[in-house]
């Protein structure tokens, strides 16, 4: 029996929305820190966003940054 | 010194998530200062340069503002400071820009270890000796003769308390500006933590700096953490420190630009509204510049016998024995430095804050992975993982290899999470594309986007995402994920 090949192609047009976000998320944290300052908080705005630092101001009082 | 800056006026750091507020208040925000390094993206291999996007470049020379360069990743002040590797993308950025001048901080960075030069996880200040000035006036020399512009050194912040052996904050600023007739940068918020914490009055430095050298001033945000106040970029301006940089900026006779600085990762908590509330005092101050006071005379040098002072080298690899992981570090020191208690509780400081800079760098690349982890064995484990990370392995400058150094520990480490192998490899597979810009192809035993679902709603990835499946992933030039075409060859009969 003669055998004959067949090509299938099955087209790369499936949704991938979420990791094309993953992707761009990469790409626009690629870089370099900006200047080493203090806390950088990304670890912690995944972990726990509410997060742990706080701002203590000169009369000391204390508040999460950014309230 | 012949340069006077031009007088560009207030401005911001450039970051991009604020973007758009650039574009839509260049009467607001005057002067963009980009920092090239946070643009560029560096390649995986041992040894590849860093490099910027042509694309993002040609943009940014487009925004409405006038444009400055700063370094934030080759700083001027050790005995390892590159003039070669990453001189000609940065003078190319530079020069395409149209930076009037440029500045790099008056740090350590890059430190000699036992296998070779390792970032150190933070800015490190120098010892502040006469043999450091020499080095720094020498390192700042050949910066600006090979990038080919007026340079600016910054005023760091120092969480060392002073040495006996070291000339005061604002001598040692002033003597490495004359040895290298150059510009400074007066990073006000960087001399305000200073002064806060107890290291130097602020006022006595500046009394002891040449003020006609001061061609850009930065501001910023500061916070109160573990016994110290930070340079933290994270919100408002002390109100405190505006009071004193209205007194001190109309003594600044050549001042060209005010800049305000913003951690990127604190831009979504602070907000643009509140970041050009902050520009608005910028031009207050700004606004005093026009009626600008003739300079006080500089305070006299203090004469100190520096002749026992450790030197460069041997601060440097006392600062590298603390900072780097133990079997990392150069040991020897050459020459005995006191470690003190505060100096004790300096360097757990400075290791904290690089330890958040490197899982900073984890969460935002491989976000999924730790979340993942997170779900899967808990918030104090996760820290505990992460500890444990940061103490065996070296610091990185860029976070692309840091994520890939902790791809390399979990997969010597391996920890039992559901789908935890196949997210870390596709999360490290965009890394290593985007770090490359090549075209990579992969194959995971799960559907990523339904894992993608899993963890997005807090849960560990089911049966449901048992499912084979190949990616191809690439930034050549324009980003993709895509499945790649599928040729299945099947065999009929005929």
């Amino acid at each position: 029996m003669k055998k004959k090949i067949v090509t299938v192609h099955v087209p790369g047009n499936l949704n991938l929305e979420q990791s094309q976000k993953v992707l761009a998320a990469v790409l626009g944290k690629a870089g370099h820190p900006h200047c080493y300052s203090g806390f950088q908080l990304s670890f912690e705005s995944v972990v726990d966003p509410e997060s742990l630092v706080f701002h203590v101001d000169k009369s000391l009082a204390v508040r999460g940054v950014g309230e | 010194m012949t340069f006077q800056p031009p007088r560009f006026g207030p401005g911001a750091v450039y970051v991009r998530s604020l973007d758009d507020l650039f574009w839509s208040n260049p009467d607001l925000i005057k002067v963009a200062e980009i920092e090239p390094q946070s643009l560029w993206t560096k390649g995986t291999e041992p040894g590849s340069q860093p490099r910027g996007s042509p694309v993002e470049r040609r943009r940014l020379f487009t925004l409405p503002q006038r444009l400055l360069t700063h370094g934030v990743g080759y700083p001027i002040g050790g005995t390892v400071c590159d003039q070669e590797r990453h001189i000609a993308e940065f003078r190319l950025w530079t020069d395409e820009l149209s930076s009037a001048w440029t500045s790099e901080h008056l740090s350590i960075f890059h430190v000699r270890a036992a296998d070779g030069v390792l970032p150190c996880g933070f800015l490190m200040p120098p010892l502040q000796t006469d043999a450091q000035v020499e080095l720094a006036s020498d390192n700042i020399r050949r910066r600006a003769a090979t990038l080919g512009r007026p340079f600016a050194f910054e005023t760091g912040v120092n969480y060392f308390l002073p040495r006996d052996c070291e000339m005061p904050d604002g001598e040692f600023f002033a003597a490495v500006a004359e040895a290298a007739d150059c510009g400074i940068l007066l990073d006000l918020t960087n001399l305000w933590v200073n002064h806060k914490n107890g290291r130097a009055n602020i006022e006595d430095v500046i009394a002891r700096l040449p003020l006609e050298r001061v061609w850009e001033v930065h501001l910023a945000g500061i916070e109160f953490a573990h016994g110290y106040w930070l340079d933290a970029h994270c919100g408002a301006i002390d109100p405190e420190l505006t009071e004193l940089a209205a007194e001190i900026i109309p003594g600044l006779p050549n001042l060209g630009a005010i800049i305000f600085e913003m951690a990127p990762d604190r831009v979504p908590i602070f907000g643009g509204k509140a970041l050009l509330h902050e520009i608005e005092t910028l031009h207050r101050l700004w606004d005093t510049t026009r009626s600008s006071v003739p300079a006080a005379p500089v305070v006299s040098r203090q004469h100190l016998a520096q002749d026992s002072a450790p030197t460069p080298e041997a601060w440097e690899r006392w600062l590298a024995n603390r900072m780097l992981p133990p079997g990392a570090g150069p040991f020897a020191t050459g020459s005995i430095i006191e470690v003190r208690g505060v100096d004790e509780q300096s360097f757990t400081l400075y290791k904290l804050l690089s330890g958040t800079f490197r899982r900073g760098a984890i969460a935002e690349l491989l976000e999924n992975t730790t979340r993942l982890l997170l779900i899967g064995i808990g918030e104090r484990a996760l820290r505990d993982l992460l500890d444990r990370y940061i103490s065996d392995t070296p610091p990185f400058a860029y976070p692309t290899d840091e994520a890939l150094s902790f791809q390399r520990f979990l997969n010597a480490n391996p920890v039992p999470v559901p789908g935890l192998e196949d997210m870390l490899k596709f999360e490290a597979t965009l890394v290593e594309s985007a770090a490359d810009g090549n075209t990579i192809q992969a194959t995971f035993a799960k559907d990523i986007e339904v894992m993608l679902g899993d963890i997005a709603a807090g849960r560990l990835p089911g049966p449901s995402s048992d499912r084979e499946t190949v990616l191809e992933v690439g930034v050549n030039p324009t980003p993709f994920i895509r499945v790649p075409d599928k040729s299945t060859q099947a065999v009929l009969p005929s």
